[in-house]
């Protein structure tokens, strides 16, 4: 299980890189964070709406009223261009770090 | 259809939803929504907005779980214990309120230095005005005040006290009537997880 330190470190990327792929809400962000990492990496559900919102305080998403398939009212969640910018951001600090962790574990013998 | 976000305060409530309804005959799934709405109301005062969002989330859950075969009651309180408890939810609201090391912050900080000021105002007034016009007596008068703050300040602790620790006997013995429960929560959740992996 992964910690909860990097699990909220990451989590403002994550968001980003799963609305650059389309609109989504609450529920359906965590579902799909937990399925892509293999139930590794889990969010608790009430953590995920205070980032959200502060995303949308921030103008990195913005959000919008519709209803589910049952007719449910859903707040959905869509990146902004300023959210698209911050992504890039995001991807090239983590690149950094994943090929410096790389290089190390290719250097170490463990 | 959708609607525009806007502004809690601005949202005009819909009388067509489970909890602004009239009648006592809702089925169980909505009163028991219904109940934990109310009770997030009182722990946690959020924005109505942001309580639908949160019950969109929590009837999602529930019917996940049902498909996977738990029973109403037991989806219910998976689905809960899966979103957090209203304490888990307060703290992670608070950090992303605005106010939080913000408008709140420097408010807090502002109103703190006004006080020093008047306070050394009120000193510096003490020191300069009542020796002129009490003389000896000033000091003497000064000291019985001073004894009097320390004695009140001293018993406010004792009362406080008091009561603290009534309240922690009361809360160390809800606690543990609580953790057998969410102990057996635990182990729904833990089994519902199993049962959705083999399901894939």
């Amino acid at each position: 299980m992964i910690k909860k330190e990097l699990v909220a470190a990451s989590a403002e990327a994550l968001v980003l890189s799963l609305l650059a792929k389309g609109e989504s809400y609450g529920y359906a962000i965590i579902q799909e964070v937990r399925a892509r990492s293999g139930d590794e990496l889990q969010w608790s559900d009430g953590m995920l709406y205070p980032v959200l919102h502060r995303m949308e305080r921030k103008g990195l998403i913005k959000s919008r009223w519709g209803e589910s398939e049952t007719g449910r009212k859903r707040k959905y969640y869509s990146v902004k261009k300023e959210g698209q910018r911050m992504l890039a951001q995001h991807r090239a600090q983590w690149a950094v770090v994943h090929a410096v962790l790389a290089g190390l574990c290719e250097q170490s013998p463990a | 259809m959708p609607s525009s976000p806007g502004c809690a305060s601005n949202h005009r409530p819909d009388t067509d939803e489970p909890w602004n309804r009239q009648d006592h005959n809702m089925n169980p799934l909505d009163q028991k929504v219904t109940d934990w709405r109310s009770q997030l109301a009182k722990t946690l005062p959020l924005p109505d907005e942001t309580v639908r969002e949160l019950e969109d989330h929590l009837r999602e859950q529930i019917a996940e779980l049902m498909r996977e075969g738990l029973p109403l009651d037991a989806a219910f309180d998976v689905g809960l214990l899966r979103l957090g408890e209203a304490k888990e939810l307060a703290g992670e609201f608070y950090r992303a309120q605005p106010g939080w090391f913000g408008i709140g912050w420097i408010k807090d900080r502002a109103s703190l230095l006004l006080f020093g000021v008047v306070v050394a105002g009120c000193a510096w007034t003490f020191w300069h005005y009542a020796g002129i016009l009490l003389g000896r007596d000033a000091w003497s008068l000064l000291l019985l005040f001073y004894i009097f703050m320390l004695w009140s300040d001293n018993r406010q602790l004792r009362r406080r006290i008091e009561i603290l620790t009534r309240e922690t006997i009361q809360k160390s013995t809800a606690r543990q009537e609580k953790r057998s429960r969410l102990g057996f929560l635990r182990l729904l959740n833990e089994r519902a997880e199993h049962g959705a992996k083999l399901v894939k």
